[in-house]
């Protein structure tokens, strides 16, 4: 796989939805502790994947 | 007093760095927002969904978004690297992505009014959550396409930081977005 | 002119906007104009139209379109009018337009006043009254919330941490260009009718109410807007634009202050916004957020409500906390005592304040099992408010203590505001609470904290730093009789209303039984008398801004940077950033000295005390 930044996190994030649609369609059981979870989860990979969080606590460029 | 030997602060807080705090402040404030959203929407429904919400538009909007935001990264990441024609690509395809996002949503919206119009507590939650939630589409879209008019004339070649701030605004629309589908759609 | 643009701009916005959500209406069937739904979405068009016009678009706007932008050339008393981004300029700005506010809403007090001094109807009926009681209550509201922080924390704290402006001046501007749009929505809302809700406009009353109540809504949601705004800028300025030196341990008090009052409006005014957008579109969108009978819950305003309004009684306070800390310091020539725990407690109490909000909602029918939690995390707030209190008593003791205009205000609020937090303690109590509920006691409770604390720091504010910001001494001879005109006029009015209160006059009605005439006739009296105290200070205020005594740099022979450099401070405030050498309150160390400013002039403070 030719290097692409950021590729891993939207595949991750892809496949988080998809287990989250899953987890609801099937009515697993703690659904709402899972899709939780999912949700933090998915919020943190943008967070720190995509939104570069780590920079407010540095002084480097991006 | 004791305070007077604390070693003094390190002092020159680069411009970017100030635009940055600020803007993450911005998001924290905004999040507050979509927190008391969720929590009037638990408040009202409890743990109920409607079961006439579209499970696969909803599906659908939502990986849309996702890969928005992807896009939208690739943008940020070009413009740092300083290659302006792949960042306007990249802009562009978001804003095509979010376009089609707020498409489905209106469709939505079009077939929400059949099945549980404002009138109801369901549509009320769901009409304020998803429409305050465009809102927000819908001012980064305004952002995205004046980033792309400027871009064309060359303005981010030296300070890409208005790159930043558009795609950093996008992908926290993206983030309210994460935690509104299961509250909309799944649970 | 400047605003007139504004005005034509806000015209056409609403225009603009009236016509696209009408386009919209017809377009989905329903009738084309119907003045609320309708004003409700074209009030933001008009907002953006005021704010392109009184400046944005010429300052700020063009270069989002590649177009060069106005260079800006006011000078003189116009720049007050006009979009600058001076902090200096936008203190003053935020500090004359909430004083109008705020003796705009004191006439609407004597009005009520007026009607109390007898039972039945006098000069207003019920409607009329509660018109006026709302608006006073609203505009007041507004004064405490933004006041302090928008005059004060704009023009004294970056000069106080050593900064040349605020971290995003621009946004500052703006922020304060959100403020005539409140008064004018304001204003509609009297004009058509007023609204009859009090100020914290409960629903299912205010989905009801006349079309009055939406521009109240539209007026608090932008004053929100502004304040979220403002509070970004000031923490964003703390964190990142302090001198060299200035570390967090050498802050000045009230910088502490206000950086955690901005903390707060930017978390929590998020909340009121919603609330109000809740009850827009309730009102304007057939929704039924508190229409029970369609699953909606009227308690669910209450609480999203007092989740923001009762931390923003902090955003009140808590500027003048800071203001009395600091001038208690200069003012008994001592360190100020227990920093460490005066900034814990700041921090304490906005820690604490998002966990008491339902202290207001005792008798509304809530949860039972939710008593006992707020009962005993209200009266827990009364720690961190203790040390606070025991920092400024620690100032005082043994201190060679001054009684200059600014002291005798700050005194004020300890002694107002020690009456107001302990009869706060009994509005706790939950069976006292049932009891007292919507009496006068509840309305002398908050007078005293928010009057007798909150509007007293204020004015010892403008008491101290009135040189700084003017260049002129206030008229000290005028000044104290202001003070003991207003102090005598303040507790005589409103030590009576506990008692009332305890005998049970209801609050927020035009009319009570006959036994307590005499009581609201002393009330009545004492109202005006503290209201024409108001005179002496307005006539002060103008006449020694004209024609004061031209003010030194340091009149009061303070510590801390805004006063080291000239009154009124030059427009990049210091010639050379300044480099922070020790705390502001150093008093009684020999050659200590706060601040070098670089340019060989330090005043040596100790002499000036000593002379």
């Amino acid at each position: 796989m030719r290097e692409s930044p950021g590729f891993t996190a939207i595949v991750v994030l892809s496949v988080l939805t998809v287990i989250e649609y899953f987890v609801s369609a099937e009515a697993v059981a703690g659904a709402f502790f899972w899709l939780l979870i999912i949700s933090i989860a998915k919020a943190a990979i943008i967070l720190v994947a995509f939104m570069h969080l780590r920079n407010i606590f540095g002084n480097e460029h991006s | 007093m004791t305070v007077t030997d604390a070693p003094p602060l390190e002092h020159g807080v680069s411009r970017i760095k100030i635009n940055r705090i600020g803007l993450w402040l911005f998001f924290l404030s905004e999040a507050m927002l979509f927190a008391g959203l969720i929590a009037i929407r638990f408040s009202l429904l409890g743990t109920e969904v409607d079961e006439a919400v579209s499970q696969s538009i909803g599906l659908v909007i939502t990986v849309i978004l996702l890969a928005s935001s992807y896009t939208a990264f690739r943008a940020e990441h070009a413009a740092h690297k300083g290659d302006q024609a792949a960042m306007v690509q990249y802009l562009w395809a978001t804003l095509i992505l979010g376009t089609i996002f707020l498409g489905g949503v209106a469709f939505e919206w079009y077939e929400a009014f059949m099945e549980f119009p404002p009138g109801t507590a369901f549509g009320t939650v769901f009409f304020t959550m998803t429409g305050i939630h465009a809102f927000h589409v819908i001012t980064g879209l305004i952002f995205l396409t004046v980033l792309i008019r400027n871009a064309k004339a060359g303005r981010y070649a030296d300070d890409s930081w208005p790159v930043e701030a558009g795609v950093k605004y996008w992908h926290f629309v993206d983030i309210v977005w994460v935690f509104f589908y299961p509250v909309l759609y799944l649970i | 002119m400047n605003i007139v643009r504004g005005l034509i701009g806000g015209a056409v916005g609403y225009i603009l906007g009236a016509a696209l959500l009408m386009t919209i209406r017809v377009a989905t069937g329903a009738r084309a104009w119907e003045v609320e739904s309708v004003s409700a979405g074209a009030w933001m068009f008009a907002l953006i139209g005021w704010l392109l016009a009184v400046g944005v678009w010429r300052y700020w706007a063009r270069e989002w379109f590649g177009l060069e932008l106005v260079p800006y050339t006011t000078t003189g008393w116009r720049r007050y009018l006009d979009f600058d981004t001076d902090h200096k300029v936008i203190g003053i700005q935020y500090l004359v337009k909430f004083l109008t506010m705020f003796f705009m809403a004191g006439l609407f007090a004597m009005l009520m006043r007026y009607e109390l001094m007898d039972n039945g109807e006098a000069l207003l009926d019920s409607g009329r009254y509660n018109a006026i009681m709302s608006l006073h209550g609203t505009m007041m509201v507004f004064v405490a919330v933004a006041a302090t922080v928008g005059a004060f924390g704009n023009f004294v704290v970056p000069i106080m941490i050593g900064a040349d402006d605020m971290a995003f001046p621009r946004l500052n501007a703006l922020s304060f260009w959100l403020i005539p749009p409140v008064l004018i929505a304001l204003t509609v809302s009297f004009v058509s009718g007023g609204y009859d809700t009090g100020w914290t406009g409960y629903a299912p009353l205010s989905v009801e109410s006349d079309v009055g109540g939406l521009f109240f809504n539209l007026a608090f949601f932008t004053l929100g807007l502004s304040s979220i705004i403002g509070a970004l800028n000031i923490i964003v300025t703390v964190v990142t634009m302090r001198a060299k030196g200035m570390n967090w341990m050498r802050l000045p008090i009230f910088v502490w202050s206000i950086f955690v009052t901005s903390i707060l409006s930017l978390i929590f005014t998020q909340f009121i916004a919603l609330a109000m957008l809740m009850v827009v579109l309730d009102r304007t969108a057939g929704m039924v957020f508190f229409d029970p009978a369609s699953g909606g819950d009227p308690l669910l305003y209450q609480h999203i409500f007092w989740f923001y309004s009762h931390p923003a009684v902090y955003i009140m306070i808590l500027p003048a906390f800071g203001i009395t800390l600091e001038i208690i310091s200069h003012f008994s020539r001592k360190p100020l005592f227990g920093y460490k725990w005066a900034v814990g407690g700041l921090l304490g109490i906005m820690g604490m304040s998002m966990f008491v909000w339902a202290h207001h909602m005792f008798t509304s029918g809530m949860a039972e099992a939710l008593r006992k939690p707020f009962l005993a995390s209200t009266e827990l707030i009364s720690i961190p408010t203790g040390m606070i209190f025991l920092s400024a008593v620690g100032t005082l003791w043994l201190g060679k203590i001054r009684l200059e205009l600014p002291m005798l205000f700050a005194l004020a609020v300890l002694f107002n505001f020690l009456i107001g937090g302990i009869t706060g303690v009994f509005l706790a109590d939950v069976p006292v609470d049932i009891q007292l509920q919507d009496t006068y006691f509840v309305v002398a409770h908050l007078h005293y904290v928010v009057l007798g604390g909150g509007i007293f720091g204020l004015f010892a504010a403008i008491y101290y730093w009135f040189p700084k910001m003017t260049g002129r001494m206030m008229n000290d001879r005028l000044g104290k009789i202001h003070f003991w005109w207003m102090m005598v006029g303040f507790n005589v009015t409103f030590l009576p209303m506990f008692i009332v209160g305890l005998q049970g006059m209801n609050r927020r009605v035009a009319d009570y039984t006959p036994d307590l005439v005499g009581t609201n006739r002393v009330i009545s009296m004492a109202g005006f008398f503290l209201g024409t105290s108001f005179v002496v200070f307005l006539y002060n205020f103008i006449y020694s801004w004209i024609k004061g005594a031209k003010a030194p740099a340091n009149p009061w022979g303070a510590r801390t940077l805004e006063w080291q450099v000239p009154s009124p401070p030059p427009h990049e405030n210091f010639e050379v950033p300044p480099i922070i050498l020790a705390d502001p309150y150093g008093y009684g160390e020999p050659d200590s000295d706060h601040a070098d400013l670089g340019i060989g002039t330090l005043p040596k403070i100790q002499e000036t005390v000593e002379a």
